[in-house]
């Protein structure tokens, strides 16, 4: 991002955080608003403590087990998918029916088949599996023919039109389904949380501090969970654009 | 090391391209006919990528193609692409072949997205004629390349071949008579 527009950012996050602070001053009801100063203090209080960072990690880690095994499932399927017609015909009505059903249905289904401290990664894989599968597929698709004809003619060996064509190619397609689904992954592994009740969640935390009220530590777990799904969104992009132009010389 | 149609029939459509095409492609040959004769189809038949609705092709070996468009990987340099069909060690050869195709070391350093139509071109070029192959097929290669780079490029082209058997496809005749051998005119 441009020095510019990194200014125009901060500056549209004041204005939103100043016109939150004005909006919990005018209601004056910590129970029903609570303003940036005490999330703030709530947050600052939480940060040192042991416990914090033991749910953060254990949320965290179960989100991710999801996310990364939505990524790898959906690329594995993608590819398959492109490749044999009986794949595709039998996947893809099964990742429309996954895109429709409401996230409270499958966490509610999912509690009856896996231990509520697991649930978040099923709900995180679930989710994230058709938004990478039809990107990777759709980019797979929309591969040059002309350049797979190259690689065909020249015999190229699997490795080589792999880093040199298909990779190129479908990149772009799933970072960006990366992108979308990481943040997706924390969404639904959240709301995962909150309704299964893991012992030592985030989502546990989010519904405690909803049962007594704590609407301080509730917005305070909230912008706990924007950072760390942002930075995490950071960090793995930042990652993928690196190993993009490492694979296959990309200059993405 | 030669390639056969035997009595090849292929239309798109029901609209035939090719009717009851038979010849043998040894040494030299160049291939002459006006746009939309067949001669860009009879090079996919020889290269696998489409099947005779009748008749066989036969190819014994290897071939490399140069097709009509440069079909280079953009996000490789010159260099790269050239060996992204070679075998390991081949990037002196590779070198050595483009700088004698005219590209200088700065072209040689650059994605192939950024190179100009006559560079992508000459990569294009030497990429067929360096894989290793028994027969090459050339699409037009000298599109869009000046009058010393082209004479350059030919001189070079002929040498590389060292043997194999080649079918030019070209409109035009200083080429054809370039590289001599047998030309069929449709």
């Amino acid at each position: 991002m441009a020095r510019n527009e990194r200014y125009k950012t901060a500056a549209a996050i004041l204005f939103w955080v100043a016109v939150w602070q004005l909006a919990a001053m005018a209601l004056d009801q910590k129970i029903l608003l609570a303003s940036p100063v005490t999330t703030l203090e709530t947050l600052v209080r939480l940060l040192p403590t042991g416990a914090f960072w033991l749910r953060v990690g254990f949320s965290a880690a179960r989100i991710l087990l999801g996310f990364f095994a939505a990524l790898a499932a959906g690329v594995l399927l993608a590819a398959a998918s492109a490749a044999f017609g009986l794949v595709r015909a039998l996947v893809q009505p099964l990742m429309q029916l996954i895109k429709a059903i409401p996230v409270a249905s499958f966490i509610i289904l999912a509690l009856l088949w896996v231990r509520s401290a697991n649930l978040a990664a099923l709900i995180s894989f679930l989710m994230v599996l058709p938004v990478v599968y039809t990107a990777v597929l759709q980019g797979i698709l929309a591969a040059d023919r002309q350049l797979l004809e190259m690689a065909k003619v020249f015999r190229l060996p699997f490795g080589k039109a792999l880093r040199a064509v298909w990779v190129p190619q479908v990149w772009p397609y799933f970072l960006q389904s990366c992108a979308v689904a990481m943040g997706l992954a924390w969404k639904s592994g959240i709301a995962a949380e909150v309704i299964g009740l893991p012992a030592g969640s985030i989502g546990e935390a989010l519904y405690q501090a909803k049962l007594y009220l704590e609407t301080g530590e509730l917005f305070a777990w909230t912008a706990v969970i924007v950072l760390v799904s942002a930075g995490f969104e950071a960090l793995f992009l930042r990652a993928l654009k690196a190993a993009g132009r490492k694979l296959g010389g990309m200059n993405l | 090391m030669k390639a056969v149609l035997d009595h090849v029939t292929k239309g798109y459509g029901g609209q035939p391209v090719l009717e009851d095409v038979s010849l043998t492609l040894e040494g030299m040959n160049v291939l002459m006919a006006p746009s939309g004769q067949g001669k860009t189809t009879l090079a996919r038949l020889l290269l696998g990528l489409e099947t005779p609705d009748s008749g066989q092709v036969t190819v014994t070996g290897r071939l490399a193609a140069q097709f009509q468009e440069d079909r280079l990987c953009p996000q490789l340099t010159a260099v790269q692409n050239v060996t992204l069909v070679c075998p390991k060690g081949s990037e002196r050869a590779a070198l050595d072949a483009l700088e004698a195709l005219g590209l200088t070391e700065a072209d040689l350093q650059k994605p192939a997205a950024q190179l100009s139509g006559g560079q992508a071109r000459r990569v294009a070029l030497a990429r067929a004629m360096l894989a290793p192959a028994e027969g090459v097929i050339l699409d037009e290669p000298f599109k869009g390349l000046d009058g010393d780079t082209r004479q350059r490029a030919i001189v070079w082209t002929k040498a590389a071949l060292a043997g194999r058997w080649l079918l030019l496809i070209t409109h035009d005749e200083e080429e054809a008579n370039a590289f001599g051998g047998s030309t069929l005119r449709w």
